[in-house]
């Protein structure tokens, strides 16, 4: 699939084909494209457990549910748990000169071992690493550019999936022997669509210029429309839902499982 | 549930009928506009529901998921959402249904609750 129609089909898949079960190759391609994501100072913010659902009792299933996901848990037959390890920095002074040495960061760009040494790890990251608030924010942005990186290999491999909160994480620390430093991030439920793959349509999004600026905050960036009309060919940008005939898709799909409508 | 009307000797008991948190439920569902035979069979398993929850007209099921603050704040309640999920469940049982027949049965209870704003989540019938 072309990148700019991987972006415009994304969806929250929340009906999935809970029979079908999503092969191990496809989930390494989701979790290689996790490993590929940009992050700075070449560090591992992202931390991930596969786990299929059948091989969770029923008494473990129950304990992850949180009141937005209990319907999904039971029809995606793959959970990742995604978490932010806290102790990110530890390694960073070493692959940062690493990437010195590989010339990625260079001394055109005022890059050497000794500034690593002494001004990156010195004045910068080691300081920074005792204060939570700035590490938990690095730290969640990181790994929040990781796990898009995923999502976004899932839709390329014809999968669905949705990022949910991680119900109960002291279950899941005790279930998944989770090490102390990782901190909770997302759960993300992985399958085979049930609902048609768009969903019943693009989700309603504010116009470009509502959110986008040019030069400064006062002057919103105005989108070109024939770059607008070329991403809708493209497929970046597709048609907006509700589908109409999307109410009965997710009847006949509440119907299938004796869910409620 | 202005819309909604049934055949003298067929009807639903009146509490049930006038209901807001049915009026509610049928246009938010989209069972206004199914036929007559499935409004009745909605509201006949609601009001069987009702007698077997201690004879609470619907609305006061709806009141006791939530909970009342200083300043008139409306929240969910826990525990009244909690005892709700295991009065249905107790209910599908006592009327001897299991499987994807109890499942139904015990989702078309939370429909009524889910449509008046109560958050809560059946499992789903595959296995």
């Amino acid at each position: 699939m072309e990148f700019k129609e991987v972006i415009g089909l994304r969806r929250s898949i929340r009906w999935f084909k809970p029979w079908q079960p999503v092969e191990r190759e496809k989930i390494q391609v989701m979790l290689e494209a996790a490993n590929r994501s940009s992050r700075s100072m070449n560090a591992d913010y992202c931390k991930a457990v596969v786990v299929n659902r059948d091989d969770l009792d029923q008494e473990t299933r129950d304990a992850l549910r949180n009141p937005t996901t209990t319907v999904d848990l039971d029809l995606a037959p793959t959970y990742i748990f995604w978490f932010t390890d806290m102790d990110y920095e530890v390694g960073t002074q070493d692959r940062l000169k690493e990437l010195v040495q590989h010339k990625v960061l260079p001394p055109s760009h005022g890059w050497s071992e000794a500034y690593v040494d002494e001004v990156v790890w010195g004045q910068v990251i080691e300081p920074m690493s005792k204060v939570f608030a700035i590490k938990q924010w690095m730290g969640s942005i990181e790994s929040g550019i990781c796990i898009c990186n995923a999502l976004n290999a899932a839709v390329d491999e014809g999968l669905g999936a949705c990022l949910h909160a991680m119900g109960n994480p002291a279950v899941v620390k005790e279930v998944l022997k989770v090490p102390d430093s990782w901190f909770p991030a997302w759960l993300m439920l992985v399958g085979y669509p049930l609902e048609d793959r768009e969903a019943g349509g693009q989700r309603p999004r504010r116009p470009l210029d509502t959110n986008f600026f040019e030069g400064t905050c006062e002057t919103p960036f105005v989108p070109d429309p024939e770059v607008t009309e070329r991403l809708r060919r493209e497929g970046m940008i597709q048609e907006a839902g509700p589908f109409p005939w999307r109410a009965d898709e997710v009847r006949m799909l509440s119907r299938m499982f004796g869910l409620p409508e | 549930m202005s819309d909604v009307s049934y055949e003298e000797g067929s009807l639903p008991s009146d509490g049930i009928v006038a209901s807001p948190a049915v009026a509610r439920w049928f246009s938010s569902a989209g069972y206004d506009a199914a036929s007559e035979a499935d409004r009745r069979a909605l509201l006949d398993d609601l009001e069987a529901f009702c007698a077997y929850a201690g004879d609470r007209e619907p609305d006061e099921l709806v009141r006791s998921c939530f909970r009342i603050g200083e300043g008139g704040t409306k929240a969910i309640s826990v525990k009244g959402r909690r005892e709700m999920q295991e009065t249905i469940e107790a209910f599908v049982a006592h009327r001897g249904l299991s499987g994807h027949a109890g499942t139904v049965m015990g989702n078309r209870i939370r429909s009524f609750l889910i449509h008046n704003g109560v958050f809560m989540q059946g499992v789903p019938s595959f296995r």
